[in-house]
Order: C-alpha cells, then sequence, then structure tokens
C-alpha cells in the first residue's frame, strides 16, 4: 500500500510543477493526434459516405477492408511507415522518419478507416422513409451525399471523437515512427512509457492522468456539438 | 447453471495461477543483452538443463533494479556499476557475480567518424559538442547512458543543445534514431553488431585503451537465494560459461560478451 501512495503522492507533484517540458509534450499531442484526425475525417468520411449510400461492384469487399482497417494494429501501421520512410525506403527521400510528421501520417492511417467506417454505419442505418425523402429530391450524387451527411451529422461527429480517442490513445506507431525524441517527438503516450521504463511510476501516472484529462476535453466538446444538432 | 458458471471460474483461476508459474524465474535485464538476443540464448540452455521456465525482460538499468526491489523480478542482469553498488549496500541479502563483459563504441556516419579517428573517448565527444554533430542520447538512466555522463564529464562539458537528441528508449531503437538522423551514438558492441547490417553508422576509430570503454554485466539475485541464486550459480559455473561462449559464438562467430 504504501508503493501505491508514494505512486500517487509523485503523481499528484508531477502535475503540481506543470514546466515547459510537459507543455511541449502536450501540445505536441495535440498537434500530431488533432491534424491526424482532421486528415482522417477528411478523406473517410467521403468515403463512408460512398460506402454507405453508393450502390457498386466491390462495394461489400471495400467495406469489409475499411471494417477491419479499424482493427489494425497501431503498431503494423508504424511499422509499414518506418519500412517506407527508412532511408533506402520507397519515401526514403523525404527524411521524415522520427520527425512530427512520420507521426500524423501513422496516426491518419489508424484514423481514416474509423472516419470511413462510422460514417459508412451511419448513413446505411438512415431509416427508408428519409432515403426516400432525399431521393425525391432529384439531387445530384454529390447533393445526395451532402444531405446524408447533415442528416447522420451526428454520426460524422461520433466517427470524429472515435478517431480522434483512438490515436490519441496509441502509443505503437508514434513510437516507431516518432522515436520519442525529447522537444521534437515526444508525445504524452511515448513518455509514459519512458518514465515506466524508468520506475519513475509517479510521473507515468501523473501523464496519464493529463491523457485522461484531453481525451475528456476532446469528448466533451464533440458531444456537446453532436447534442445541439441532434436537438436542434 | 449456478454450478457450471463456478466451475468455469475456478477453472479460469486454476489456469491464470498455472500462467503465473509458480517456479518461473522473471529474469529483468538490460536492453543491450536483451535486444541482441543473448540473453534469451542463455537462459534456453538453462531451461534445457533444469527444466526450470525462465522469462526475460529488457528495460533500462534503472527500471531493471527497481524490479529487483519491487519483487518484479527476480534476477536482474545490470550494466551501470555505480548503481548496482548503492542497490548491494541498501540489500546486503542479494548475491551477485560478474557474468560477462562487452565494450561501448562510438559509433557514426562515415564521413564524420573519419574525422574523430585517433581521439580518446572525451576528445571525441568534446569535438561533437564542439562542431554541433548530432548526438543521440539514451536518457533513460541505463548503463549505456551512465557511460556517456561518465565520458561527457570527463570532456568536461555539460552536454546540451539543439544538436543532442534525447531518446529516453533503448539501445536498438535510439540506435535506429541515430542511424536515420545521421548521429553519433554510443553503442553497446553486440547491439551494434547485431544492427549493423541495416544501419550506416560506422565505429569511430578512436584511441581506446579499453579502460574506459569496458562494459562489464552483473548478475544480481536480490532475494539471495531460492530458484534465483541457482541460476546465478549455474550462470557463474563451467556450464553457464560454456553456455555463453556458445550464445556469443552463434550469434556473432566470436566473443562479444566475454565470460
Amino acid at each position: 500500500m504504501e508503493f501505491l501512495w508514494d505512486v500517487i503522492r509523485d503523481a499528484v507533484a508531477a502535475l503540481g510543477d506543470f514546466g515547459p517540458e510537459l507543455r511541449e509534450v502536450l501540445w505536441l499531442t495535440i498537434v500530431v493526434s488533432g491534424l491526424a484526425t482532421v486528415i482522417g475525417v477528411v478523406t473517410g468520411v467521403p468515403v463512408g459516405l460512398g460506402l454507405g449510400l453508393g450502390r457498386f461492384r466491390g462495394r461489400k469487399v471495400a467495406l469489409t477492408i475499411v471494417n477491419a482497417g479499424m482493427g489494425i494494429p497501431p503498431v503494423l501501421a508504424g511499422l509499414v511507415l518506418l519500412v517506407v520512410l527508412w532511408d533506402d525506403g520507397p519515401l526514403g527521400g523525404l527524411d521524415a522518419l522520427f520527425t512530427p510528421g512520420a507521426m500524423v501520417a501513422a496516426q491518419a492511417l489508424l484514423a481514416f478507416p474509423i472516419a470511413a467506417g462510422v460514417t459508412a454505419a451511419a448513413v446505411a442505418n438512415l431509416g427508408f422513409d428519409a432515403r426516400e425523402h432525399i431521393a425525391a429530391l432529384g439531387l445530384s450524387r454529390t447533393g445526395t451525399a451532402a444531405v446524408s451527411a447533415r442528416e447522420v451529422w451526428p454520426g460524422i461527429v461520433g466517427a470524429t471523437a472515435a478517431a480522434f480517442g483512438r490515436v490519441v490513445s496509441e502509443v505503437g506507431a508514434v513510437l516507431i515512427v516518432g522515436g520519442n525524441i525529447r522537444g521534437e517527438t515526444r508525445v504524452l503516450t511515448t513518455a509514459i512509457v519512458e518514465e515506466a521504463r524508468q520506475a519513475r511510476f509517479g510521473a507515468a501516472v501523473g501523464l496519464g492522468v493529463l491523457l485522461l484529462v484531453l481525451a475528456l476535453v476532446v469528448s466533451t466538446v464533440l458531444t456537446a456539438t453532436q447534442l445541439r444538432r441532434a436537438d436542434g | 447453471m449456478r454450478h457450471r458458471a463456478g466451475l468455469v471460474l475456478a477453472l479460469a483461476i486454476t489456469v491464470t495461477a498455472a500462467a503465473c508459474g509458480g517456479d518461473r524465474v522473471v529474469v529483468a535485464a538490460g536492453t543491450t543483452v536483451v535486444d541482441g538476443g543473448l540473453l534469451d540464448a542463455v537462459v534456453e540452455r538453462y531451461e534445457a538443463a533444469t527444466g526450470t521456465p525462465v522469462a526475460v525482460t529488457g528495460a533500462a538499468t534503472r527500471e531493471v533494479l527497481a524490479l529487483g526491489e519491487r519483487g518484479g523480478a527476480d534476477f536482474l542482469v545490470t550494466h551501470a556499476p555505480a548503481q548496482e553498488a548503492e542497490f548491494l549496500v541498501r540489500h546486503p541479502e542479494a548475491v551477485s557475480s560478474r557474468v560477462f563483459a562487452s565494450r561501448f563504441l562510438l559509433v557514426g556516419p562515415p564521413e564524420r567518424a573519419a574525422g574523430l579517428v585517433g581521439l580518446d573517448p572525451p576528445g571525441a565527444f568534446a569535438t561533437i559538442a564542439e562542431r554541433g554533430w548530432t548526438f543521440v542520447t539514451r536518457a533513460d538512466g541505463s548503463g549505456t547512458h551512465d557511460k556517456e555522463l561518465e565520458i561527457w564529464a570527463l570532456a568536461g562539458i555539460e552536454p546540451a543543445g539543439s544538436w543532442l537528441l534525447s531518446t529516453g528508449q533503448g539501445m536498438g531503437l535510439s540506435l535506429q534514431v541515430a542511424d536515420q538522423r545521421s548521429g553519433f551514438i554510443l553503442v553497446e558492441e553486440g547491439t551494434f553488431l547485431v544492427a549493423q547490417p541495416t544501419v550506416s553508422l560506422v565505429p569511430v576509430e578512436w584511441a581506446d585503451d579499453g579502460a574506459l570503454t569496458a562494459n562489464p554485466y552483473t548478475a544480481i539475485a536480490p532475494s539471495g537465494d531460492g530458484a534465483a541464486a541457482d541460476l546465478l550459480a549455474w550462470m557463474t559455473g563451467p556450464e553457464g560459461v560454456a553456455a555463453i561462449t556458445a550464445a556469443n559464438v552463434a550469434a556473432y562467430g566470436r566473443l562479444v560478451y566475454v565470460p
């Protein structure tokens, strides 16, 4: 028990002296995971709308792939990018390995299938009445997609929240392609791994609390958006 | 139904208890001997010879010692003499012994490494700092990090600046970062030899009398008895030495971790 109290006391102390280094880590976490979520949502939602509304050959296969992609292990996404971005790899010339850019790319790979999959499920669940109603408007395909997107707005916000929650909490991908370099590529999750590995459990728990608070704040904002649209 | 649920629960508890293993020896060791695979090869022989299951996990020396302190590991392999001495003072019941030694290398991009030929370790470090060449530091309380700090102190330099990349990670990942960012890194020889085919870094041919760059490993059985003490006795005995030698030859074709 004494050990547990020590850890809690150290965690409070670590959070209490919220220095510039911790601020930097928190800021990079928000920027990397935020950008990755935006990229994932901007590309994934249209794909999801197409998969949910469209009737075309290969739709089933595409949906299966997207749904499977929702469960892709982060370390695998990181590994793929590591090989691609390695100096001798196909995109080695970009010199992007162990930079925040590589971390954004890795997390966007994880966010994309979630944004696409959740959106596809949301529009596929539109009721028959709603579909008939939209079809009666006689819009172009893009127009139909836009109106449907408005209809399932809470679902899209939910997809965004799910994507952000997924990427902000993963450690495998950002550790492999980011390298946890202090002041450059260190984010909350990789910092937690580092602190735990070095037996500074209090600091690790403190960072964990910070990560939870961040996830909670983002989720609160998104849920408020979701409810406003749903109620209004 | 109730009975069946109880049965399933009892079964689950039994299986979990078995998996947690009563007699299993948990070994925590520096990432330098785990990332390269040496320790796994050695304990495999011990398992085969005695039937005692052994699990190896890699961590920085500071965490290895903390694990030993908290009872999270039964057997420790570390390579930071100062931290080890402190641990042994706090735990007089522990038994320990030197098991093998490798050495540290300074590796870096070929063109720049050529510029450091013939310097002694502090001199080479000082030149890197002066020129602002990228240097990757483990910064993780590992034996390797202790050695980095020792050499910086001898050079009279407090390392800081944008040229210093601090990973806080194990030997393998830190070496990858050094390679891809074209930096220098102090690396334990065995880990470097395993990674060498995939990285473009080369060892600096520095003036090395072997004293400063020696990397002795100590095995510690914190409890001082039981399965961990048996493993320690085996590892330092003739069978252990033979196993260490064979693991070296299999992995490197020569002795890198000298028993």
